[in-house]
């Protein structure tokens, strides 16, 4: 137990206070103890020195002094009379249990004598509970002693010895001395007794009291305090102990309530923040698509002013040199070197106006004009347009067409384009000897097509190759216009852009995966039902 | 009398490809080398074919081929332009130009092309049959 806990504190008051109280009982008790034993003692004296008075009498009566003196000294033997003295009527000792005092004349003024003689006339008559007084001896012990007067009887004035008058009343005292030592030392014995017995007492209540306070108070605070503590440091898991039905159980069961009230509603905080957090989560992915889609539109709409400008500034010498090298040529005999050398220079001045309206056509941007048509009678039509090259470079074309693939709401030559180019870029990234896999189906889950529409479904045309592959770094940037990883003259870097700026426009998207050295995948989604500006499926007009 | 053309383009490399392409042919070439100056020639002389380009500053080839069929409604015109435009093809073919040339032509293109337009000027001249 700590100094300052409350059962110390409890414990210690009620210490003080049994203490207390119980210092004051033993002085009354000792006290009352004490009376008693002095009423005793002062009766016995009394009697006592009755008896001495009587015993003398008669050696008195014969005027035999020694006898007297006998007598008190044999009374004086008996424990515990300390000592007893005659005194005549003038004060003299006359008679003593110690020898050398007698003779010795006592003061009025003295202890002994004042009780009577305060007057002038003195007391003849001492009522009994006045006859003794307690006084302390020169050696410290206390004494009680008892005044017995002597009075003239007629035996007295009338004995042979003619001692006394008649006219006496009283002819002496007699002082008997007792001592109160074994009363003392019982009284303290007593009080020593009563003490021990009452710390042993205050010790084992303050104990007990500690013990219960302890029990009932302390453990039930110290749970609650290491509960708050934990509630304070965000451990809202623990319970803390009810240990009974009285009223700090009742706190413990409602601080219990409480700390699983608390813990509910930080869960319940803890999954809105999650919650929050995925949906900004989400809608960072979403807006980082759609400001890639957005930069990319931007960089479409410069493309477009740049293609503007170059078809303008490049066509006007290519004029130039298309009329004069065709003038030359004219001059020349067919079959010469030089009618050859300026056929090449006809031919690859006619392929720049070529890339140059390609790049025109790619910055226009043609709106699809879309009717229902068959995916996978589109593919076949294309395929069979590159079939031939293909089969020459041993690449194998195989096809996985889905037959109840539905009717999809497309331009058919945009997605033929489409394909072409996919294709195309299939049968480049083969080296030698491979494979290209197009398969046509209806998509596994309803897709979105960009991150901030609404999932549709779709179908899915997905074609593989197992080419060289696409590095990550060139994956991102596949759909840029003018992007190419191809030879110098092999690719514009449209046809991918262009595709995509297509397959966006039919409301669909692109989607790719590559390995570096296994292959590419490129999958185009396309929705099935018609967008809401265009005409929807007749089949699925509702007739009400 | 030998048909009067008229060449209207800023840029000289086609203005001298014209020419050259012409030199051969018994046509009667003239030259302008923006619309302002064509404006004016085009009020002095009556031109039976006008090649004109789009792109010129200040007055476009679009504004002269305006010009022409106001002030001579018989006069053909070929449009051309180094950037091909479907607007621009649509709406000379409203303002009756004959035909549309874009760049870079080859020099039996241009010909054919004179050669078609002026057929189609020597049928407005004649009366119509009786």
């Amino acid at each position: 137990m700590r100094p300052g806990t409350l059962s110390f504190k409890v414990g210690a008051y009620v210490a003080v206070t049994l203490v207390v109280v119980m210092l004051v009982f033993i002085v009354l008790v000792i006290g009352h103890q004490r009376d008693q034993l002095l009423d005793q003692a002062a009766n016995h004296v009394s009697q006592l020195s009755g008896v001495i008075s009587k015993s003398t009498r008669f050696a008195m009566l014969q005027n035999q002094p020694a006898y007297v003196d006998r007598i008190i000294h044999d009374v004086v033997n008996q424990e515990p009379i300390d000592r007893v003295r005659i005194f005549n009527k003038d004060g003299r000792i006359i008679h003593s249990s110690y020898p050398p005092d007698v003779g010795l004349i006592v003061n009025r003024e003295a202890e002994a004598c004042f009780h009577c003689h305060q007057s002038e006339k003195p007391l003849e008559r001492i009522p009994q509970n006045k006859r003794s007084r307690v006084f302390e001896s020169p050696d410290g012990t206390h004494l009680l002693a008892n005044m017995e007067v002597i009075r003239n009887e007629p035996s007295c004035y009338n004995a042979a010895c003619h001692q006394h008058t008649k006219a006496q009343s009283v002819l002496g005292v007699l002082d008997v001395a007792y001592s109160l030592e074994a009363m003392d030392r019982t009284l303290r014995d007593n009080a020593i007794t009563l003490a021990v017995l009452s710390l042993g007492f205050v010790i084992f209540a303050a104990l007990s009291v500690s013990f219960l306070v302890h029990r009932l108070v302390h453990l039930p605070l110290r749970d609650l305090e290491t509960g708050a503590k934990h509630l304070s440091s965000g451990d809202l898991d623990q319970t803390i102990p009810v240990r009974s039905a009285d009223e700090l159980g009742q706190l413990a069961n409602s601080f219990n309530s409480m700390t699983a009230a608390l813990r509910d509603s930080h869960l319940e905080r803890k999954m809105w923040a999650q919650t929050l957090e995925e949906k900004v989560k989400t809608r960072t992915q979403q807006l980082r698509v759609a400001e890639a889609e957005a930069t990319r539109g931007e960089k479409l709409a410069s493309v477009g002013l740049l293609a503007a400008g170059i078809a303008h500034e490049l066509n006007n010498p290519l004029t130039g040199i298309l009329t004069f090298s065709n003038l030359l040529r004219k001059k020349m005999r067919d079959g010469s070197p030089d009618a050859e050398d300026m056929d090449l220079v006809i031919q690859e001045t006619k392929r720049c106006a070529v890339i140059i309206r390609r790049l025109l056509d790619f910055a226009r941007e043609k709106k699809p004009e879309k009717k229902f048509s068959d995916l996978n009678q589109i593919i076949e039509e294309t395929e069979r347009l590159i079939e031939r090259p293909a089969h020459l470079r041993d690449i194998e074309i195989r096809k996985e067409l889905d037959t109840s693939l539905p009717p999809v709401w497309v331009d058919a030559d945009q997605i033929k384009q489409v394909v072409m180019n996919m294709l195309v870029n299939a049968q480049q990234a083969i080296d030698k000897k491979g494979t290209i896999n197009v398969r046509t189906r209806i998509a596994q889950e309803p897709k979105r097509a960009d991150p901030l529409a609404e999932p549709v479904p779709m179908v899915e045309i997905s074609i593989t190759d197992t080419g060289c592959g696409i590095s990550e770094k060139n994956l991102q940037r596949i759909f840029d216009p003018f992007f190419t990883s191809k030879e110098v003259g092999k690719g514009t870097g449209l046809g991918l852009s262009v595709s995509h700026g297509i397959v966006r426009a039919h409301g669909g998207l692109i989607e790719v995966d590559s390995t570096v050295g296994e292959g590419t995948t490129f999958r185009v989604y396309l929705p099935v039902k018609p967008d809401a500006e265009t005409a929807g499926f007749p089949g699925d007009r509702n007739p009400a | 009398m030998s048909a009067r053309i008229l060449i209207v383009d800023d840029e000289e490399i086609v203005v001298k490809s014209c020419l050259r392409i012409l030199a051969d042919t018994d046509y009667d070439v003239d030259v302008a080398r923006g619309g302002l100056e064509a404006l004016k020639k085009i009020d002095d002389t009556p031109y039976d074919v006008l090649v004109v380009d789009i792109m010129m500053p200040q007055i476009g080839g679009l504004e002269v081929l305006k010009h022409v069929k106001h002030t001579r409604p018989d006069s053909e015109v070929i449009i051309c332009t180094g950037l091909s435009q479907t607007e621009t093809a649509l709406r000379a073919r409203e303002l009756d130009a004959f035909g549309y040339l874009p760049k870079p032509f080859e020099p039996d293109e241009i010909l054919q092309l004179i050669a078609q337009a002026l057929a189609r000027r020597r049928r407005r001249e004649e009366p119509p049959a009786l």
